[in-house]
């Protein structure tokens, strides 16, 4: 097929109506060979884009619906005892899929989100005696609604600290909104079809990797993570430090190296800028920078104290 | 004869305080400037062809390395043709200095051309700790449309000021007469120390050509097409249009002198030549050159 990301960009454009931020992250992560989490309030889309992607990558798609009675066993699989044949059969849960939806992954508890999150990172499960590799591509994709927080399990930053990307959903425009009843009141179940191949994937992640990243580059990525610690003590940025608990860790700096590369790439372009670097810096840090109780007191938003915290770092 | 030639000097000294008062504006005195590195300062409007009574911007871009609050001594030209709407000024400090911008809403009422000779801003210079004027470029618009009445062409501003000058001056004279007048009459020696006129500072007014620095740049990179000549002309372009060091590229292409398409090909072939991996820079080198040409044409 030889498609390019464009090519998977603008067919999933043609599902999701002005979710263009959604979409990016989407291909970032997909290209920089790591997982997203999803953050937004109901029906805006977010299981939607995630349905549109693994069917536009004709691979396999599977989707878990996080609740609090969900065990373990649900999501990596189970050895069930046969009685027919007196043995111990494997049974493969829904995580052997290229493509896994996690559906309100804070609904469940803490050790299924650590099952989850433990073979996100391992690439690999191990049932009975037995590991078994997930397939490749492997792309997890959580969603988590911020509004209901009764009988949810919050996801600690070291588990949030696994997806490359943390991305934001908002309401869409009044146009898009409009857009969305035109199309939607005909046919909302319609998902397009495969426009791009696994084969695709796994091409556009070694392209990817290739792309130049120029040292000015790399310490410009450095001083944007550090920028976010408290105990570096840089006085240009004393006023923000206050609402930070924790800054990013060097798992951040990684990620952005990664995502910043797959945005060149997305932008068909063989080397990085400084404005990769910028766009990328506060997806890969915005759900690995803990913030203090000032930011709910001095009605603060973290997303608006991190782009002040990228904005005051110097380009190069 | 004591009593002529005391009054007499005394005469002098408050004639010679008061032409210091009616002679052209020096620049303030070195004590109250501020010490500044100015990069750049640049004069330009959003069209170089308004139209009669169609609002218009001119923008004075001033950017320094300092990190400061506020750029005192900025002195804009007369805008002689235009009316003023509106004035914001803006002081942006980052990492990379200071922007100073200042943003005037003019509109023109008759067709012709207007001359805006450049604005100025007095400081010491930081290079080398002299008191300086520093001037932007001039400015010449091109205003479409009717030309304007004779009857409002004339300009009935200057008249009126030059009367109000006049005037002013007959009050200082009265004034200096009675000083005169009641200091004779007392007979008294003044006990109080002489008075010391000020000295006026030489000001030195620099040459300033905006895009010696593109040209020395670009020199450089023809002769040596390397990495560290092409980061140069990159600042140097930068530093011409007034975008800060710190700005992205996306960020520059939002400031108003970023807009013609020359420059903003020039902006995107300078970052291409500044992060391209080693195999594909000479081609990069390659391509920005032409690119400054077209910029210092």
């Amino acid at each position: 097929m030889n498609a390019t990301p464009q090519t998977l960009r603008d067919a999933l454009a043609k599902t999701v109506v002005g979710q263009a931020g959604v979409l990016d992250g989407l291909l970032l992560a997909l290209i920089s060979d790591g997982h997203a989490v999803l953050e937004g309030p109901p029906g805006l889309a977010k299981t939607l884009a995630c349905k549109a992607l693994a069917a536009a990558l004709n691979g396999s798609f599977k989707r878990i619906q996080f609740t609090p009675d969900l065990l373990p066993s649900d999501i990596v699989g189970t050895r069930m005892y046969d009685q027919r044949s007196a043995d111990f059969t494997t049974m493969l849960g829904p995580i052997f899929a290229n493509v896994v939806l996690a559906d309100e992954i804070n609904r469940a508890p803490a050790k299924v989100q650590s099952a989850l999150l433990e073979a996100m990172q391992e690439r690999q499960v191990t049932i009975g005696q037995t590991t078994h590799a997930l397939p490749s591509p492997f792309l997890v994709l959580a969603t988590m609604n911020p509004l209901d927080s009764d009988g949810t399990y919050a996801l600690p930053l070291a588990q949030l600290d696994r997806f490359i990307v943390k991305i934001e959903v908002s309401y869409p425009t009044f146009d898009d909104e409009l857009a969305i009843l035109e199309r939607f009141a005909i046919n909302s179940d319609e998902l397009m079809p495969a426009v791009a191949t696994l084969d695709d994937v796994r091409r556009w992640r070694s392209d990817a990797r290739s792309v130049h990243l120029d040292d000015k580059l790399k310490r410009y990525i450095v001083e944007l993570v550090t920028a976010t610690r408290p105990e570096y003590r840089n006085p240009a940025f004393s006023q923000i430090h206050g609402f930070i608990e924790c800054g990013a860790s060097p798992r951040a700096t990684l990620a952005i190296a990664h995502l910043c590369r797959a945005r060149a790439y997305l932008d068909t372009r063989d080397f990085v800028l400084p404005d990769d670097v910028r766009a990328v810096a506060i997806l890969a840090m915005r759900h690995r920078v803990a913030f203090n109780h000032r930011i709910i007191t001095e009605n603060e938003s973290p997303g608006a104290l991190l782009a002040r915290l990228i904005a005051a770092v110097a380009a190069p | 004869m004591v009593r002529s030639s005391r009054t007499a000097r005394y005469a002098i000294l408050a004639l010679a305080a008061l032409l210091a008062w009616l002679s052209p504006r020096t620049p303030t005195s070195a004590q109250s400037l501020a010490r500044l590195h100015v990069e750049s300062f640049v004069l330009s409007s959003d069209t170089k062809q308004p139209h009669v009574e169609q609002p218009f911007h001119i923008e004075i871009v001033i950017h320094v390395k300092e990190q400061i609050s506020n750029l005192q001594n900025v002195v804009l030209p007369p805008f002689i043709g235009l009316d003023i709407l509106g004035d914001e000024s803006t002081t942006h400090s980052s990492p990379g200095g200071t922007t100073y911008d200042e943003r005037l809403t003019v509109v023109a009422h008759g067709g012709g051309t207007i001359e805006i000779t450049p604005a100025y801003l007095d400081a010491v210079d930081a290079r080398d700790g002299a008191p300086k004027r520093f001037l932007s470029n001039a400015l010449t618009l091109s205003v479409a449309g009717p030309l304007q009445n004779p009857i409002s062409t004339f300009p009935w501003g200057f008249i009126v000021s030059i009367i109000v000058r006049i005037f002013e001056t007959l009050i200082a004279f009265a004034c200096l007469g009675i000083i005169i007048f009641v200091l004779v009459k007392r007979r008294r020696p003044l006990k109080t120390a002489p008075l010391v006129l000020p000295v006026a500072v030489p000001t030195f007014v620099p040459v300033v050509d905006p895009k010696g620095k593109i040209r020395d740049a670009l020199a450089a990179l023809q002769r040596e097409p390397i990495r560290p000549n092409a980061l140069r002309a990159r600042s140097a372009l930068r530093a011409w249009l007034s975008i800060p060091d710190g700005a992205t590229l996306s960020d520059a292409l939002r400031y108003p002198q970023a807009r013609p398409g020359n420059v903003r090909d020039a902006l995107t072939a300078a970052e291409r030549a500044a992060f391209v991996y080693e195999d594909g820079l000479a081609s990069a080198i390659h391509d920005f050159i032409p690119k400054l040409l077209e910029i210092l044409a």
